[in-house]
């Protein structure tokens, strides 16, 4: 069979391969191959011939190198022989390197676990990366006054209804803290939230039984989560049955679902459903929050552009009723009223605005911890190539051995790089190790779940392999170009490297390890200082032996017999019921003076109360009266608090008049006094404008606050108990204390400040064992002179100053660095708090003292004992 | 003078069998044929190569085919040396083996244990 055409040839890699691996001259072998393909092509037809020609050449390379690369690997065999030869001999550095890496590694390891960790919430989602939320935005004056999660109610459905690119939208919110019941069951639920039946559209719950079409369509229907279904249910079916809630309404199972995972920035155990919105709701309520899920080809521009359009639309002709202003002129005085869409993915660690479900994350704590976590591995690299470069004077002779054999500077770079590949390949092995028995210890500590299970996450691998390589190569490389350049006939006379210029490279790296230390341990210093400043912040209330009762809607009908039962224990002193405590939400209203215009409106934030509010908490009364029941029951009277007045700017406030916006401007509201600021939330936030209102006769709030007598607390608590239970029966008693509950709004500042504690110790640890590797060499080569230093005279302490002297400057340059560094970041740091502690120069300096004084110690050791070693010893042989 | 490898032996002999016509593709397919191994090119020509600089083959650029895309084909021969290595090594072989058949092997085997 004979072709006419061009005969066919293989692929141009394919002949590449041939000319690179089989050393080709005069193409022979190339030809060779060719004649191969074209019989396979008269054989089997051009396609197969392809695949059958490559498996062909696959075959062949292994046979070839086999045979030709024998003395490559018996080279290479001899390579990894005297670098596990070369570690083992000087055991103690091998060891301080590989630890000191695997440590610095091991912290990276995890820091990277953590941030995956902290990036991947919300991806549990099928269409995570099209689902945005809705974001409510007003401006007025230029100030902003209102930024929320919570959206009017109508616009979902206005969304959904208009906008052919919006495949879904629904309204989802947290619904209150209903007591269920089931037959014997009872429990005062918090996670309760409701819904759109189109919820299921938007999210990917996993339904484990129950239909996703139907499960929130009829008005009495409530969907449960797993846990919580086997909370009531125990191993019924849960379908069908009834829940009653708050003795009011009687709720069916219509499905039930996974629980949601923990990488969720919201978490329910019950879905309820949602009436329909009223049409004529108006736009200017924020009851809900509002999800939606764009079609494929929509992008996040155009969500924002329709709901630009929603809001001249709709919520425009609100605004100019309220304010009495046409919509042009409101908006040209400076005011402005946005829906911006969040992409859902970027909640967690960007959002950070008004009615979270959940605290969220931050990105710039990931931020931090990332450089950190960096700052250890190159730390750790510094120590590498530090104490490699010092070592490698010591292995001058050794090099001019080889090269007299006649090892090409290739192979010397080849021999000192496979060593620092073998122990980078060590140290991560060790650092897996370590990470694996750390990260329970770490996750209790921070209260994570982390998880490295190379199995499962399969992603891992690669980086794990190309970083232990490049970890390799980055410390093997500028100790091997060093040897490499060594002068074979200068080694072999007895020279001995003056190594100025290698001595120069080593002391910066030494410096910026101190550098970087500095820099923790300021960071610290500051975290911690700041939670210690927040927590001893003058509050304006005793928050002492101050205890909360939770879940007091549990027993209203009978709350006020069990308000005067408890007056009566000996070691309550007095109970207040109060619709917010310190730590939780408090809710906000616009108000105007009375009489005044729209320039007088102010969001206050509102507590109400019974009358004892004051005198429970200690709150000191400046101006007026507090509430009394000689005056009966004054709804409308208003305790301000200081800074309400200032923002108002009243000269005389009691008596004056002010009035809440939304019922209409007549009502009237007197102010009878005047408070003291005081904290109810964290020192992230500056007091706001607030108002104390009295409950109504039928009005009562969550929780009830006692002041405790501190003697025998526990005794008074157990009698608490005790009558808690005549009225809510088997239901727990739930109680917490305020300054706990005050700790704990700083829990994500004590979880940096517990970080950079742990990371603090480390990077010094791990500069400390560079140093003490790196005193050890220079002192080493430094002992002839001592030697004659010491015939001359020179006195113990003398020497050991001369010797610690260089260390001083290092610490001193390495300060100079991170001062400014650690001021400037630390400044933006603290100015996420309304009230913060101030950056002393005692930080600054202790925290060059301390890395100091370690230093110090750490190469003292080395230092006596060449100070004071016998001056014969060194010099014997000269 | 050196003893052969068994593989050095193979390649020889199928070069001397191939004549005028030894180079690597025809010399993988008697390799192939003769042995009960699949013979790729990349096996034959680090022995070939080896063979040459010991002095048993010689080697020159030969004729060129369509089928070789245009390249020529580089023919072994086997040179003087070559030659007497072969006689030896048939030699060699011939007294080990010369009063021992294979029924003779299996007896003894039998004996031994």
């Amino acid at each position: 069979m004979t072709q006419k055409t061009k005969e066919p040839q293989p692929s141009w890699l394919c002949k590449w391969l041939v000319k690179r691996i089989f050393r080709d001259e005069g193409e022979a072998k190339l030809g060779d191959f060719m004649e191969i393909y074209s019989t396979f092509t008269e054989e089997k037809g051009r396609f197969q011939a392809k695949v059958q020609f490559w498996g062909y050449l696959i075959r062949s390379i292994p046979d070839y190198l086999k045979d030709k690369s024998y003395i490559g690997g018996t080279m290479f065999k001899n390579y990894i022989k005297n670098a596990l030869r070369n570690i083992k001999r000087h055991r103690g550095y091998s060891f301080i390197n590989i630890f000191g890496t695997a440590v610095g590694i091991a912290c990276s390891i995890i820091v990277l676990l953590y941030v995956f960790d902290e990036l991947s919430y919300d991806k549990y989602h099928k269409n995570a990366d099209r689902i945005y939320r809705v974001r409510v935005r007003y401006t007025l004056d230029g100030e902003i006054s209102t930024d929320t999660t919570y959206s009017p109610e109508l616009l979902a459905s206005t969304l959904q209804n208009e906008f052919p690119e919006i495949e879904a939208a629904a309204r989802f919110t947290n619904y209150g803290f209903p007591v269920f019941r089931y037959r014997d069951k009872v429990f005062s639920e918090e996670k309760v939230f409701r819904a759109d039946n189109s919820i299921f559209d938007i999210f990917s719950f996993e339904f484990i039984s129950g239909d996703p079409e139907k499960a929130l369509i009829d008005p009495h229907s409530i969907v449960l989560t797993q846990s919580s279904a086997k909370k009531y249910f125990g191993k019924e079916n849960p379908i069908g049955k009834v829940i009653n809630a708050d003795k009011r309404r009687d709720l069916t199972v219509t499905a039930v679902i996974k629980d949601i995972p923990r990488k969720s920035h919201f978490h329910f155990d019950f879905l309820i459903f949602l009436p329909k919105a009223d049409p004529q709701a108006n736009w200017l309520n924020l009851p809900n929050r509002t999800y939606v899920l764009l079609k494929k080809n929509a992008t996040m521009q155009d969500l924002a552009g329709k709901l630009e359009l929603t809001v001249s639309k709709y919520l425009a002709p609100f605004i100019e009723k309220s304010d009495n202003m046409p919509w042009d002129q409101w908006t040209a005085s400076g005011n402005k009223a946005e829906y911006l869409p969040q992409a859902l993915t970027r909640i967690h660690l960007h959002s950070n605005i008004g009615g979270e479900f959940e605290s969220n994350g931050n990105i710039t704590s990931i931020y931090f911890i990332s450089l950190i976590g960096m700052a250890l591995l190159i730390i750790a690299c510094i120590n590498y190539i530090n104490l490699e470069t010092a070592r490698a004077s010591k292995r001058f002779r050794e090099i001019g051995m080889r090269k007299t054999l006649g090892a090409k500077p290739s192979q010397i770079a080849f021999c000192v790089l496979t060593e620092s590949m073998l122990m980078s390949f060590f140290s991560f092995t060790f650092a897996l190790v370590l990470v694996k028995t750390l990260l329970p210890v770490f996750n209790n500590l921070f209260g994570k779940s982390l998880v490295l299970s190379l199995s499962d996450q399969v992603a891992l691998l690669p980086v794990i392999f190309a970083s232990m390589f490049f970890i390799g190569l980055v410390t093997g490389l500028y100790p091997s170009i060093a040897l490499m350049k060594v002068k074979t006939s200068r080694v072999l006379k007895g020279f001995k490297s003056s190594g100025k210029n290698r001595s120069y490279l080593r002391n910066v790296l030494v410096v910026f390890q101190f550098a970087a230390s500095i820099f923790i341990i300021i960071a610290t210093w500051i975290v911690l200082s700041q939670i210690k400043y927040s927590l001893n912040m003058k509050l304006g209330f005793n928050k002492d032996q101050l205890m909360v009762i939770h879940k007091v809607d549990d027993i209203a009908q009978s709350r006020k017999t069990f308000k005067q039962n408890l007056l009566t224990l000996p070691g309550v002193l007095e109970v207040t019921n109060s619709s917010t405590v310190p730590g939780k939400g408090i809710s906000k209203s616009y108000h105007r003076l009375y009489g005044g215009d729209i320039n007088s409106n102010l969001l206050l934030s509102q507590i109400y109360a019974d009358y004892d509010l004051l005198n429970t908490y200690q709150i000191n009364l400046l101006e007026g009266r507090d509430f009394s029941k000689d005056f009966g029951r004054e709804m409308d009277a208003v305790i301000l608090n200081q800074t309400a007045v200032k923002v108002w700017s009243l000269d005389d406030p009691v008596g004056k008049h002010i009035t809440p916006i939304g019922s209409g401007l007549d009502r009237k509201l007197k102010v009878i006094g005047v408070v003291e600021d005081f904290h109810f939330n964290s020192a992230h936030e500056s007091v706001q404008p607030l108002k104390i209102g009295l409950f109504s006769e039928n009005g009562y709030g969550r929780y009830l606050t006692v002041r405790v007598n501190p003697q025998n607390i526990q005794n008074t608590i157990k009698k608490m108990e005790k009558q808690w239970q005549v009225f809510a029966g088997k239901q727990a008693f739930e109680y917490s204390f305020v300054d706990t509950q005050f700790e704990a709004l700083y829990n994500s500042e004590k979880e940096l400040g517990r970080l950079f504690s742990v990371f603090a110790i480390l990077a010094v640890f791990i500069a400390c064992l560079g140093l003490l590797g790196l005193a050890t060499f220079s002192i080493s080569q430094r002992t002839k002179e001592i030697g004659i230093r010491k015939i001359l005279g020179a006195s113990v302490p003398g020497l050991s100053v001369l010797l610690l002297k260089e260390l001083l400057r290092w610490v001193l340059i390495a300060a100079c660095i991170a001062w400014p560094l650690a001021y400037l970041i630390m400044k933006k740091w603290l100015s996420g708090f309304a009230y913060r502690t101030s950056m002393t120069m005692w930080t600054f300096l202790g925290s060059a003292v301390v890395v100091l004084i370690i230093a110090v110690i750490t190469a003292s050791y080395q230092t006596i004992k060449a100070a004071t070693a016998n001056p014969v010893d060194s010099l014997r042989y000269e | 003078m050196s003893m052969l490898s068994r593989t050095d032996e193979m390649i020889l002999l199928a070069v001397w069998r191939l004549e005028d016509n030894a180079y690597g593709v025809t010399i993988a397919e008697m390799l192939t044929q003769t042995s009960e191994k699949k013979w790729v090119l990349g096996a034959v020509y680090v022995p070939l190569e080896r063979l040459e600089k010991k002095g048993y083959l010689s080697s020159c650029l030969g004729k060129s085919t369509k089928k070789r895309g245009g390249r020529s084909k580089r023919l072994y021969k086997l040179t003087k040396d070559g030659l007497d290595i072969l006689i030896k090594t048939k030699t060699q072989e011939q007294s080990i083996w010369a009063d021992i058949s294979i029924s003779s092997l299996e007896k003894g085997y039998d004996t031994k244990n």
